[in-house]
């Protein structure tokens, strides 16, 4: 992959998202960061033809859930086939199956501990090496 | 790849500084149990859930679990899981006041 991966970030924890951009900051090469707070903001900014090359969703967001937001971005052809991962705080048994299942490509539980397990599934899906493999 | 010692350090002095607003809302969600306002078990799993989702990224693993645990606690247990999280989320507000004070000697 060349450039520059461009990565969204829709979450609605502040803390969160800070640490994520901090995260994505340091990466080497760096991540260029968009954030959006809610499903509506994400919606909009993702307008065609504007595409990310993978979407950090939160489930649990104000007004329209993550599994919702997924839904209306899949549908939306310049968006297709843009990896988006699952950010949630719900670790129950199966959770990984049903969002695999709902039509995400992969899932990252939160509180984030391990942040080299984000960073490894981030570059697994933009197709870059890994740095522990 | 990891954070760097001092970006880890300025996103927890900013996490803890967020917390006292925390303590309050759980505090007024507390109140509101005691009213039997409508919505207020929600709105206690939902201050439940948020700081299982951010407390371990932090260093704050307590604060993740006793948020599971009001998140997912059955009615019958929701006002002890969340007096364990104020009293968890106090513990730390408490700490800092301290640090600071002792900063600032």
């Amino acid at each position: 992959m060349g450039g520059v991966s461009r990565i969204a970030l829709v979450e609605d924890n502040d803390d969160n998202r800070a640490l994520i951009a901090a995260l994505l900051e340091d990466a080497v090469p760096p991540f260029v960061l968009e954030e959006y707070v809610d499903g509506a903001a994400a919606l909009a900014g993702m307008s065609a033809p504007h595409r990310p090359d993978l979407i950090l969703l939160d489930i649990s967001l104000p007004g329209m859930d993550g599994t919702e937001v997924l839904q209306a971005l899949r549908q939306r052809e310049h968006l297709r086939d843009v990896p988006i991962v699952a950010l949630t705080a719900h670790a129950m048994r199966g959770d990984r199956e049903r969002f695999l299942a709902l039509g995400f490509d992969d899932y990252v539980t939160k509180p984030i501990v391990d942040e080299e397990i984000l960073i490894g599934v981030i570059r697994r899906r933009l197709g870059e090496p890994v740095e522990s493999e | 790849m990891s954070l760097s010692e001092e970006a880890r350090a300025r996103l927890r002095a900013r996490f803890v500084e967020g917390l006292a607003g925390r303590l309050e809302r759980l505090q007024s969600v507390r109140a509101e149990l005691d009213a039997a306002s409508p919505d207020a078990m929600a709105k206690a799993r939902t201050l439940g859930h948020q700081l299982s989702g951010t407390g371990g990224s932090f260093g704050f693993p307590e604060l993740s679990e006793h948020g599971r645990a009001l998140e997912l606690a059955p009615e019958v247990e929701l006002v002890p899981a969340l007096e364990a999280l104020l009293h968890a989320v106090r513990l730390v507000v408490d700490q800092a006041e301290l640090e600071a004070k002792e900063a600032d000697r």
